[in-house]
């Protein structure tokens, strides 16, 4: 029988130290790779998802090195949740900056209440306007059953593991960690596709507008550089905005730059 | 980026950058205070240019489609109404 988990890490690096997002990325396929050596039955387990990452509040008060960021992932496994702490924790301890402050956030998403979610919902959404302390993150954790936990340093990284949750569990937060496979190859400038097109060989749930508009199958997009998704209504999309072509004087749907993915 | 540091004058990233002392900082050597929007990519690639400091953040991090941007930059730090740099010495 497989769990849903939402796993959680924040504050693991440090200025030159593999990022927080490449260290939780690591930790899912390696509880994937756990999964399936341990699984009796393969189709149970390895339904992995993206990695998010999403942002918190920026305050003097708040001890972050560059930027305040949690990342959060989801999958399905057979592991208990004491075999896949102790994956999570061996990489932590491993791949953590020694200045950091790791902390660690798993709930078995589906156990969750109505209340529960709501709770966790609202103080990552007070994260990231606010300072909260160590003590509002445990003892939330203690309220909805949310595994949480320090790995090094002062811990404080338990208040954006915990955060980074409920961030997720909105289904409105945050941007998909890395850049989406879509075909373009490396000495390519551009690639046009439709959304339908772009739907299968990625793996994503659609495309939205910066506006917030879903765009149709048909639509064309041209993708260049890095393509990046965003996590809002449930689902992974590709974000993208309308640009002017000055040859042609059309406008066409072009995969969103850094500075409109910054509000995800 | 970081060849000939020890010759290199830090005043010429006073156009871009504001320095304030430990005492008015929380730093305690002080800080490097951007003096535009974050959101000014323009001044941010140029301050980089002029910098010998820049190293790139993980891509996740970064709000810039040109990678040689202070806002790209692992040694900038957010703060609520802009950034910081500590690579730039005190």
């Amino acid at each position: 029988m497989t769990t849903t988990w939402l796993i959680c890490i924040d504050d693991t690096d440090d200025i030159g130290t593999k990022g927080t997002g490449e260290i939780a990325e690591e930790i899912m396929y390696l509880i994937m790779s756990k999964s399936h050596l341990n699984s009796v039955n393969e189709t149970e387990n390895n339904i992995a998802a993206w990695v998010t990452r999403h942002q918190l509040f920026v305050h003097p008060d708040i001890p972050y090195t560059s930027h305040n960021s949690a990342m959060c992932f989801e999958l399905q496994s057979a592991l208990s949740l004491s075999q896949i702490k102790q994956i999570c924790t061996e990489h932590l301890l491993a791949e953590s900056a020694s200045v950091a402050d790791p902390g660690l956030a798993i709930v078995d998403k589906l156990a969750l209440t109505h209340d529960d979610v709501v709770n966790l919902i609202a103080f990552g959404s007070e994260a990231k306007r606010e300072v909260k302390t160590k003590d509002q993150a445990y003892q939330l954790a203690k309220d909805v059953n949310v595994d949480l936990s320090e790995h090094g340093g002062t811990g404080q990284g338990v208040i954006g593991a915990i955060a980074g949750i409920g961030l997720r569990l909105s289904g409105n937060d945050g941007r998909v960690k890395g850049k989406i496979s879509v075909g373009l190859a490396e000495n390519t400038d551009y690639i046009s596709l439709s959304v339908n097109q772009i739907i299968a060989c990625s793996g994503l749930d659609g495309v939205i507008d910066i506006e917030g508009v879903k765009r149709d199958g048909e639509d064309i997009i041209v993708l260049s550089g890095k393509v990046k998704a965003v996590f809002v209504h449930d689902q992974f999309l590709l974000l993208v905005y309308q640009s002017l072509d000055n040859q042609t004087g059309k406008k066409h749907w072009c995969n969103a730059l850094k500075q409109q993915l910054k509000k995800y | 980026m970081e060849s000939n540091v020890d010759e290199y004058d830090c005043s010429v990233m006073l156009t871009w950058f504001m320095f304030r002392p430990a005492s008015q900082s929380g730093s305690s050597s002080g800080s490097w205070i951007f003096r535009f929007s974050s959101d000014n990519v323009v001044q941010s690639r140029l301050a980089a240019s002029h910098c010998h400091y820049f190293m790139a953040d993980d891509e996740d991090e970064m709000l810039d489609d040109k990678l040689l941007s202070c806002v790209n930059c692992m040694r900038r730090r957010w703060l609520v109404d802009g950034f910081e740099c500590y690579g730039l010495p005190s």
